[in-house]
């Protein structure tokens, strides 16, 4: 065990340099340069000064090792125009975007779990031709689609919700806190729900068919104790992998779904680090983001073993 | 059948004077998309506690539908169940799913085929014994994990309280064959099935199978149907046989009068397919030529003709009734049934 989590962690390691040294290109490659941004009316000179200033006359590299050796040491950098240290911005935005995302990931599998399970059992029934429409129907809505009908419905004309969020200090208590969160909540949970509870259908009706389900219904078990004691579990991994892997999708939904409503996590931030060209908080932004990815998947990687003892032996094994 | 009258038959059929099970007419069809699949097509018999029966035929013949059929394990859906069941006298065809959660593990039990699939990988083998027990007899944790682990010495399983905590991936195919004995007897059925419980298991570890059934059911004095397709494995461990043939029993007798006066061609080519040590080497094993009926549509006439050697054209359009039993107990049905001499040269052991 030491030894693959050792192998883990150089994996983290990796991704997280790949990753920040692809975005780091990519900055270069946006058109425009963050000094005109900041003085958009500086002369040439006055330009030229502030890019030594900030260190944006050095070559690439150097620039990205100097961005990587503040990281490591846990700064990450500074704005360029207010000073603002990054440490703060991601204090403040990054429990706003955790909150939200471990909402939609909660909600979506509270629903999408015994939405699978009781589907599988009743598999053809007008139940799950209904249950399965309905889902695939809010599949189809992408999320800013469905952010913007709750913004114009729910928050502007029927007033029963905020439309903005960017007043919410963190944390609130819990009423107002959600009253902020339902809808930006919602619209990230609803595309989710779709993809979690077709996974676990498909692979409960699989594990429905196998003599141990026989075996438990020939002991007598009750079917609601067959269904969620003896069937769900082995058929949770590919639920379990595809929630892990997920989290990007969710980050991804999160960046959109933040700038509709407002709200101020670090899907926001990245947003206007990339529009006002801040380069090293962006960065910093970013690779925060791969190493919770990573993070995640590593401790999915772990749950498996967990959720199913023979893989624990297959590992030792190997 | 409605809940009212499950009520009515076993009020008037006290249940320790019937019978323990009784099987009447039994039918079962499967609903495909190729046609109506008649598995099991009338088969009645009757057991008594204490007794066993051997249900043998080949693959497709229905044996296994039989018994899960009768035990009522089959899917509801695309499934006809027809016929009737009494148990103790109480009717178990059309029983709610809530009436038979009470039997089964209770009063009825399986061991399935394949020890490998049949237990759960992801749960604790004493997890899997005490579930059932918990459900049942309503005690507590401890009393039960003391159960568990009485059951697994009794099944033959060394240093038990170790393999109780083990998964089924730990363990070999006739240590989880044991195991699957224990959880079919641990809340003390009075009917065990056994469903091809050797089949998938290594050669060596097949006899001690069969024996541990064999001293279980005669230790608590269960009922026992065991259902296989090789006679040999029922010859000295049943007190009666059915061949099974397409969904009907074309056979029934006592095993002692089955084996010294078998009647059916099928039972004699199913016997004299079992390859014999005293042949010599290299000796041609016999087989039944052609394949089993297809069920969507069987043949006219005695299901086994196409293949039968004594085949005549009767055979072929008018279907044998299973006869009256004889004053041994014996039931065939054919036209024409093998004759003594002919079962000499089938060669019986």
């Amino acid at each position: 065990m030491p030894r693959t989590f050792t192998l883990k962690f150089l994996r983290l390691v990796l991704v997280v340099l790949v990753v920040t040294f692809i975005t780091f290109g990519l900055t270069k490659l946006q058109p425009g340069d963050p000094v005109s941004k900041i003085i958009p009316f500086g002369t040439a000179q006055q330009k030229a000064e502030l890019r030594t200033d900030l260190g944006l006359d050095k070559p690439f590299i150097a620039q990205y090792g100097k961005w990587l050796g503040n990281f490591v040491q846990g700064d990450f950098g500074k704005y360029y125009d207010s000073k603002q240290s990054v440490n703060t911005v991601i204090k403040t935005s990054l429990p706003v975007s955790l909150e939200l995302m471990l909402y939609a990931q909660f909600f979506a599998l509270l629903i999408a779990i015994p939405l699978g399970v009781t589907t599988a059992y009743r598999a053809g029934s007008k139940y799950d031709r209904g249950a399965n429409a309905t889902m695939f129907a809010l599949l189809a809505l992408p999320n800013f689609v469905v952010a913007l009908l709750l913004a114009i419905y729910v928050g502007a004309k029927w007033q029963l919700l905020p439309t903005q969020s960017n007043v919410i200090p963190f944390p609130l208590n819990p009423l107002d806190n959600w009253t902020y969160m339902l809808m930006p909540v919602v619209a990230l949970t609803l595309g989710q729900i779709a993809v979690y509870m077709r996974l676990l259908r498909s692979d409960m009706i699989a594990t429905l068919q196998e003599d141990f389900i026989t075996t438990a219904k020939a002991k007598g078990i009750p079917t609601r104790r067959i269904l969620w004691r003896h069937a769900l579990r082995p058929s949770s991994l590919t639920l379990l992998t595809v929630a892990g892997l997920n989290v990007g999708a969710l980050i991804g939904g999160a960046i959109v779904v933040e700038n509709v409503f407002g709200v101020p996590g670090l899907g926001k931030r990245i947003t206007e680090a990339i529009l006002a060209k801040q380069y090293p908080a962006l960065q910093s932004y970013v690779a925060i983001i791969a190493i919770l990815y990573v993070t995640v998947n590593f401790a999915i990687d772990i749950l498996y073993s967990v959720l199913d003892p023979r893989i624990r032996n297959a590992r030792s094994v190997a | 059948m409605s809940a009212a009258s499950i009520k009515e038959s076993s009020a008037t059929t006290p249940a320790s004077e019937a019978p323990l099970l009784v099987v009447n007419d039994l039918k079962t069809y499967f609903k495909t998309d190729r046609g109506l699949v008649r598995a099991v097509d009338g088969v009645s018999f009757t057991l008594e506690r204490g007794r066993t029966l051997g249900v043998v035929g080949e693959s497709g013949s229905g044996k296994t539908v039989l018994s899960r059929s009768i035990m009522g394990l089959l899917p509801k859906r695309d499934v006809e169940r027809s016929g009737s069941v009494k148990f103790e006298g109480v009717e178990l065809v059309g029983a709610d799913t809530s009436l038979m959660v009470e039997y089964w593990g209770d009063q009825m039990a399986m061991v399935f085929q394949d020890p490998m699939t049949s237990l759960n990988p992801v749960m604790r083998v004493g997890k899997q014994i005490t579930e059932g027990l918990r459900q049942h007899l309503d005690i507590s944790k401890d009393h039960a994990n003391q159960t568990a682990l009485a059951l697994l010495s009794s099944v033959g399983i060394p240093e038990p309280e170790r393999r109780l905590r083990q998964y089924p991936h730990e363990m070999s195919g006739g240590m989880r064959q044991r195991v699957m004995i224990a959880i079919a007897i641990a809340c003390g059925p009075k009917l065990l099935f056994a469903d091809e419980p050797t089949t998938a298991l290594d050669v060596t570890v097949q006899a001690q199978i069969l024996d541990l059934l064999q001293t279980q059911q005669r230790d608590r004095y269960m009922a026992m149907i065991l259902v296989t397709h090789d006679l040999g494995v029922v010859a000295g461990r049943t007190d009666e046989i059915a061949v099974m043939y397409a969904g009907k029993v074309v056979e029934k007798a006592p095993t002692k009068v089955l084996f010294s006066n078998l009647r059916h061609p099928y039972t004699e080519a199913l016997l004299s397919s079992i390859p014999k040590i005293s042949d010599p080497s290299h000796t041609r094993l016999k087989t039944i030529g052609g394949r089993p009926p297809n069920l969507i549509n069987p043949p006219s006439g005695c299901k086994f003709s196409p293949r039968c050697a004594y085949a005549t054209d009767k055979c072929r359009t008018e279907e044998p009734p299973l006869s009256a039993p004889d004053s041994d107990g014996h039931q065939f049905s054919c036209w024409f049934p093998v004759e003594l001499s002919a079962k000499q040269t089938a060669g019986v052991r």
